[in-house]
């Protein structure tokens, strides 16, 4: 069992342990891992295809999209959304695993704002699925935080010199979304093709949404 | 813990993987990964499971594909709740009749998923040491264990921006004591946080728990 002293952690050893006796090939481990759950009956093959299909297809940045779409186009539900984003959230039916509390941040002409987590990969999941490998990798979760132009520039964003920059590193249970700045030029367009310009960068704030391309 | 997983503001890791084209799961075992820890999630505090995940083999935190580290803090995780044994993971054999386990359709895990919310909040039961526009200072030292102030916010002042009430403690809740405390939005100039690197107009806001802060005193 877990020592709780503080100067000491089992789990330490139960890691070093596992990682000596089982294949270095990281796969090879996981796999080991379904074997005995399995076998114990801990899990069935029927729920892992359910779980893959649900976050490979079905939970997405779509509905975070949906919800920004609305925002653009009701000023009603948007001002909700940003006072009381959990109501809303519960009201469509995209609460979930991280998305417990969700806080919505708005990006204006005065102000960027960019997530992160540094110390794990916090994100709302309920709303944009499982975070990009950029989202996770150490050079978003070092930099964004010290260097956020630089790193903003990587993605081809290059913010204007006076712009309020604002990064929020997701240190507790409040999982944020960007509320992006709908683009110019897009007055004409229904919710539901508002909605379809609105991509998972746009919601964490590594873009902004760009108007849709021109045409002839 | 002033362990590997603490990246923020550290320098060297290069430029960000922007351009690879995104995809939930890498193959199978990804999501095989993903999938063990909806299923297999027991008692245990989700604190305890991120402080467990803090503890892998830095090496492997760094090297390992992200959802190959979860599938490992599941390991020991099931293992000190007792559900499996370090020998049984290694060998393969299950001692024991087995368990038998839900078959779920996609229905089912998505609604699984959406009751699955977490809340973490709580009525107050002592009042806020703070109030919006009050100026902190954050702890000076890092703690054992898990805490959730990162290393480049320690010993910084800042300016309370908001309060949520009362949240469960993390440092105590990876300990399994389910304790609530203040917690509060403070912003930092990035000039107070990384010196020279900072710029002006450029903040970073971090959630914080009313025990990493002390008043900032009379100076501004």
């Amino acid at each position: 069992m877990p020592h709780d002293d503080h100067d000491h952690d089992h789990a330490r050893d139960l890691h070093d342990h596992l990682h000596t006796h089982l294949p270095e090939e990281p796969a090879l481990r996981v796999k080991a891992l379904e074997t005995v759950l399995l076998r114990k009956g801990l899990i069935s093959a029927q729920s892992i295809d359910a779980w893959i299909e649900a976050y490979a297809n079905q939970i997405g940045p779509r509905r975070g999209a949906e919800l920004v779409a609305r925002a653009w186009v009701d000023p009603d539900f948007k001002a909700r959304l940003m006072q009381d984003a959990d109501t809303v959230v519960r009201e469509v039916g995209y609460e979930g695993v991280e998305g417990g509390h969700i806080r919505v941040v708005e990006n204006t002409p005065a102000v960027h704002n960019v997530i992160v987590c540094t110390l794990c990969s916090c994100y709302p999941w309920s709303l944009l699925g499982i975070p990009p490998d950029w989202y996770k990798s150490a050079a978003y979760r070092s930099r964004v935080v010290r260097e956020p132009r630089a790193v903003l520039a990587e993605f081809g964003l290059v913010l204007e010199e006076d712009i309020q920059l604002r990064v929020w590193d997701a240190t507790a249970e409040l999982r944020y979304l960007v509320l992006p700045e709908r683009p110019a030029g897009t007055e004409g367009l229904s919710e539901a093709a508002l909605a379809a310009l609105v991509t998972r960068n746009a919601m964490v704030g590594t873009e902004r949404v760009a108007a849709p391309a021109m045409r002839g | 813990m002033d362990g590997i997983h603490d990246f923020g503001g550290k320098q060297g890791f290069g430029k960000v993987p922007v351009g690879r084209d995104y995809t939930p799961f890498h193959d199978r075992v990804d999501g095989l990964s993903l999938a063990i820890m909806m299923e297999c999630t027991f008692d245990w505090p989700l604190d305890r499971a991120r402080h467990v995940k803090e503890l892998l083999p830095p090496i492997n935190y760094l090297a390992d594909p992200y959802f190959t580290g979860w599938a490992m803090t599941y390991m020991v995780l099931l293992i000190e709740s007792g559900r499996l044994t370090a020998e049984e993971i290694i060998s393969g054999q299950a001692s024991g009749d087995p368990a038998t386990p839900a078959r779920r359709t996609l229905p089912e895990v998505m609604e699984r998923n959406r009751i699955s919310a977490e809340r973490f909040d709580a009525p107050a039961n002592n009042t806020p040491a703070f109030g919006i526009g009050d100026r902190i200072n954050t702890a000076e030292h890092g703690k054992p264990g898990h805490t959730r102030l990162p290393a480049y916010a320690r010993a910084k002042r800042g300016t309370i921006v908001a309060h949520h009430g009362t949240h469960v403690f993390p440092d105590e809740m990876a300990l399994r004591r389910r304790v609530h405390d203040h917690l509060y939005t403070v912003a930092f100039d990035a000039r107070d946080l990384f010196g020279p690197d900072g710029t002006p107009g450029h903040e970073v806001l971090l959630d914080l728990w009313q025990p990493y802060l002390t008043p900032a005193g009379e100076h501004p």
